[in-house]
């Protein structure tokens, strides 16, 4: 008799839901003339002389695989990096490993950590990954609201009130995607005790950390006591723009390296040599042009934010990243409705806010790491379209 | 740790006003003072100096110590800065949208850069032309020039009489092997080469010239001229 048929996917990845707003995205790509608010990525290309170190790796034959770790200079570059840096110190040896981007390290810290039915506590609106990467290591996301009257902050109590005996982590993304947020050293100090208290991981996602705006980043790893205890993950896209190579890394103890670095070498063998390359470079190469961009962000921040309140929709002050997160409710419509109504009306690409957790409702992500002629000309359409909503 | 004197006017107390300090070998004198207050134990002055510095003095009574923190100057050169730097990439930015970007009043940005304008900072506002792609071909010719150079005025008095022909559009002076380099333009090849042996090599003092006509231009101030590269993203990412 045959076999009665089966579902051929996994229950583990059916539960996870597509992003639910795929639909949108093949609208907007489908368009011609379109001005895209809708990147998560910088508009600079990577300095030169970081591709320029990587030309010279090609042509000179590195291109075989590097040591599982990653390159053991890169480590070597990465540790002093981040002793400069935060006066933090991890053996290249055996506590630091590079990846492939933050999106990998991601994966391998929820399934280096968790057992099933293991809760992580995260702040909704969040970053895309966040709950699929908990999900997929068979865990159990446990969302936090936040709220643009708490700046989008992840409050230590509202993360105490949720702490269960399953409760195995803390995810935090600071500077965050898609707010703009970005949490003082008070702040997470708090969480850390909380952490502390319940001997809880944080896995700290600062891939955003170079660019904050009239304010510090603090490394989450720096927080007294923390460092044992959080997995800190970050890479080189958002700071040097080299999102296409795809290099990140985590920076943990000793056991979770360990236990990350299991199942690295048996999905990924090693990070792209190529990038590992580029990577030192830039690490090398030391943070003026880092800086630069950092300062070409800003005034596009403050003309994007100032530019969005002007056009009747309010924002919070995003100190982090380059998104501005304004409310739309004066519109009376949904995140959904109101971002596929500006791209079919107005050619404007932004994302709904729902696209990151429930609590994105009511709000857009617009990203300004893009011409200012563009930024000006997309804020021009977004007013007549609100004008027109609020009619 | 910080090289100060301050001398003050003292009546009925010790400092009841600062007239004027020095600061690390530079003596500066105290125009105004535009605010006091006390502070336990210290005496507070915000005082703006003659060359129009903005400092704050601080006096601590107990230690009988004078300290200095330098306010609002380097915050306004850092906007100063930021505003060049858009208008070098962008003269025609407008203060409206300048002071959007760098979170101050139109009115202030424009005070700042007529500001610079007189005092030389900014020293012109140009169009950067493709002339190429309006159809009027130029020449353009790199000139080593080796000169002698004379008593008591040294290279630039035979700089001058080179700068001061309207075909020099650009002239530096220069170490190595020659000693200046003057930039030519001119409708043809043969305007060029005239200018170059009937003026510029009949100079008194000029030695020897070495004429490099130019092929091709790739970059120029910073753009790139022969099409820049075009960075393509995905239009929607998370």
């Amino acid at each position: 008799m045959p076999r009665k048929t089966r579902c051929v996917t996994s229950k583990r990845v059916s539960q996870i839901n597509p992003s639910g707003i795929r639909r949108f995205f093949d609208l907007v790509a489908s368009m011609e003339g379109v001005i895209s608010l809708g990147v998560g990525e910088p508009d600079f290309a990577t300095p030169w002389h970081i591709r320029e170190a990587a030309i010279y790796s090609l042509e000179k034959g590195y291109t075989m695989y590097t040591s599982n770790l990653g390159m053991p200079e890169l480590r070597q570059e990465l540790s002093r990096h981040l002793k400069d840096k935060y006066n933090l110190e991890y053996d290249p040896a055996t506590e630091l490993l590079i990846t492939i981007g933050v999106s990998e390290g991601l994966d391998l810290s929820t399934r280096a950590i968790l057992d099933p039915g293991d809760e992580v506590i995260m702040a909704d609106p969040g970053y895309v990954s966040y709950n699929s990467c908990v999900a997929l290591a068979g865990g159990r996301p446990v969302m936090v609201p936040t709220s643009e009257k708490n700046n989008f902050e992840l409050g230590a109590a509202d993360i105490e009130k949720r702490v269960t005996d399953k409760t195995k982590a803390i995810l935090i993304g600071y500077p965050a995607n898609p707010t703009g947020a970005v949490m003082s050293r008070d702040k997470l100090a708090k969480i850390a005790e909380v952490a502390r208290h319940h001997q809880l991981i944080v896995i700290s996602d600062e891939i955003y950390s170079s660019l904050v705006y009239g304010m510090e980043h603090t490394c989450f790893a720096t927080l007294p006591h923390m460092k044992e205890s959080t997995i800190l993950l970050g890479g080189f896209s958002k700071a040097y723009a080299m999102t296409g190579w795809r290099i990140g890394y985590a920076a943990a103890s000793k056991e979770v390296i360990g236990a990350m670095f299991k199942i690295h070498q048996y999905t990924i063998m090693c990070a792209p040599t190529m990038g590992q390359v580029a990577a030192i470079e830039a690490l090398k190469s030391g943070d003026d042009s880092v800086n630069e961009m950092v300062e070409d962000y800003n005034r596009r921040r403050l003309f994007m934010v100032k530019g969005l309140h002007k056009i009747g929709l309010p924002c919070f002050e995003p100190k982090g990243a380059f998104y501005a997160f304004p409310s739309i409710k004066a519109t009376g419509l949904s995140s959904e409705e109101f971002a596929e109504r500006l791209i079919r009306e107005e050619k404007v690409a932004v994302v709904p806010g729902t696209a990151f957790g429930e609590c994105g409702e009511g709000y857009i992500r617009c990203c300004y790491a893009t011409s200012l002629a563009d930024i000006e000309e997309a804020l021009a359409r977004m007013g007549r379209f609100v004008k027109r909503c609020k009619r | 740790m910080n090289n100060l004197k301050v001398s003050c006017y003292s009546g009925q107390s010790y400092a009841e006003r600062p007239k004027s300090f020095i600061w690390e070998g530079v003596e500066y004198e105290v125009e105004k003072i535009e605010k006091e207050w006390r502070e336990p134990q210290e005496r507070h002055f915000r005082v703006r100096t003659k060359d129009n510095k903005l400092c704050q003095l601080c006096y601590n009574e107990s230690q009988d110590k004078w300290s200095l923190t330098e306010l609002v100057r380097s915050k306004t050169m850092t906007k100063v800065k930021e505003i060049l730097k858009i208008l070098e990439n962008d003269a025609r930015t407008t203060p409206q949208k300048i002071a959007t970007m760098t979170d101050t009043t139109p009115a202030e940005v424009t005070r700042l850069i007529k500001k610079a304008e007189k005092d030389g900072t900014i020293l012109k506002y140009k169009t950067v032309i493709n002339w190429e792609k309006a159809g009027d071909e130029q020449v353009r010719a790199l000139i080593e020039v080796r000169v002698a150079p004379q008593r008591d005025v040294g290279f630039d008095a035979l700089a001058e009489r080179i700068y001061r022909f309207p075909e020099a559009r650009s002239v530096y002076l220069l170490s190595g092997t020659y000693d200046l380099l003057v930039l030519v333009t001119g409708k043809t090849m043969q305007e060029v080469a005239e200018f170059v042996t009937q003026k510029l090599a009949l100079i008194e003092g000029v030695q020897g010239t070495t004429t490099h006509f130019l092929l091709k231009r790739y970059k120029e101030d910073g753009e790139i001229l022969a099409g820049g590269e075009e960075t393509k993203r995905q239009p929607v990412i998370l």
